[in-house]
């Protein structure tokens, strides 16, 4: 990721507005790349995908790292970007969860499933 | 009966729109590039096919660390933002910088999970003592 130097993010305690996005505005455009993938040598797998959705009020961006090492852990790192247009304020978010194979013994049969996987995993 | 075959008539090209119709080369970026702009904003996003060799090995030299398998090193998501009085902004992902701010030391490397029982079954001993003694 890059991004100008001239206007650095700064620390902030004001987070994405997750209820703003949560409404069902139309979507202008939506695009979803993938980075890089890889199947570890057949130990699991890792890739980093960046989807970005605009709506007419604002935006969200995703980057997310995604990595399963079979019998050792999973996690996924994400990097959200938030644009609010009218206000033209930008929010970055990083989070990162993480947990080790043993400990997600009650889903490890639902382990390719990310959305379960990702309740189970600590920040 | 002599048969006359006529050779295939060659399609008519039609003029290449700056469209996702555009051949996925990567000499035309822009042609690949699909962007949406609004209030300042503009949102870009460029899908291209997997890195070929040469373009692997000029990655694989600046980042000092091998590549992933499967690496898009022509796709990018990007927010540009320019202001009416002029200020810019940017930021883009993409993999090669991504892969550039991975850790390239061996310091914090995970491993597989069977490394541990491999270590154990490997030869220990004193190679030489046990070959004489035979």
């Amino acid at each position: 990721m890059t991004s100008s130097p001239e206007k650095a993010f700064t620390a902030s305690t004001s987070p994405i507005p997750l209820e703003l996005l949560k409404r069902p505005d139309p979507i202008l455009f939506f695009e979803e790349v993938i980075l890089y993938e890889s199947e570890l040598d057949d130990n699991g797998i890792s890739m980093l995908s960046c989807k970005v959705r605009v709506m007419p009020d604002r935006m969200l961006l995703l980057a997310r790292l995604f990595m399963r090492l079979d019998n050792v852990l999973v996690r996924i790192r994400d990097t959200r970007v938030y644009v609010d247009f009218k206000t033209g304020e930008v929010i970055r978010e990083y989070t990162a969860r993480e947990e080790e194979f043993e400990n997600l013994r009650s889903v490890r049969y639902q382990y390719m499933n990310l959305a379960t996987i990702i309740t189970n995993l600590i920040i | 009966m002599p048969v006359t075959v006529h050779p295939p008539q060659p399609a008519t090209m039609s003029t290449l729109h700056a469209t996702r119709e555009a051949f996925p080369s990567t000499v035309m970026p822009e042609l690949t590039t699909t962007s949406h702009s609004r209030h300042g904003f503009t949102i870009s996003a460029r899908k291209l096919p997997i890195s070929k060799s040469n373009e692997i090995e000029e990655m694989e030299k600046n980042l000092h660390i091998p590549v992933p398998e499967m690496i898009f090193g022509n796709n990018l998501i990007a927010i540009e933002y320019q202001g009416a009085a002029g200020e810019a902004w940017k930021i883009e992902f993409n993999a090669f910088d991504a892969l550039d701010m991975v850790d390239k030391t061996d310091k914090q490397m995970l491993k597989v999970a069977y490394s541990s029982a491999w270590s154990r079954s490997r030869y220990v001993g004193n190679l030489k003592d046990d070959f004489f003694s035979l």
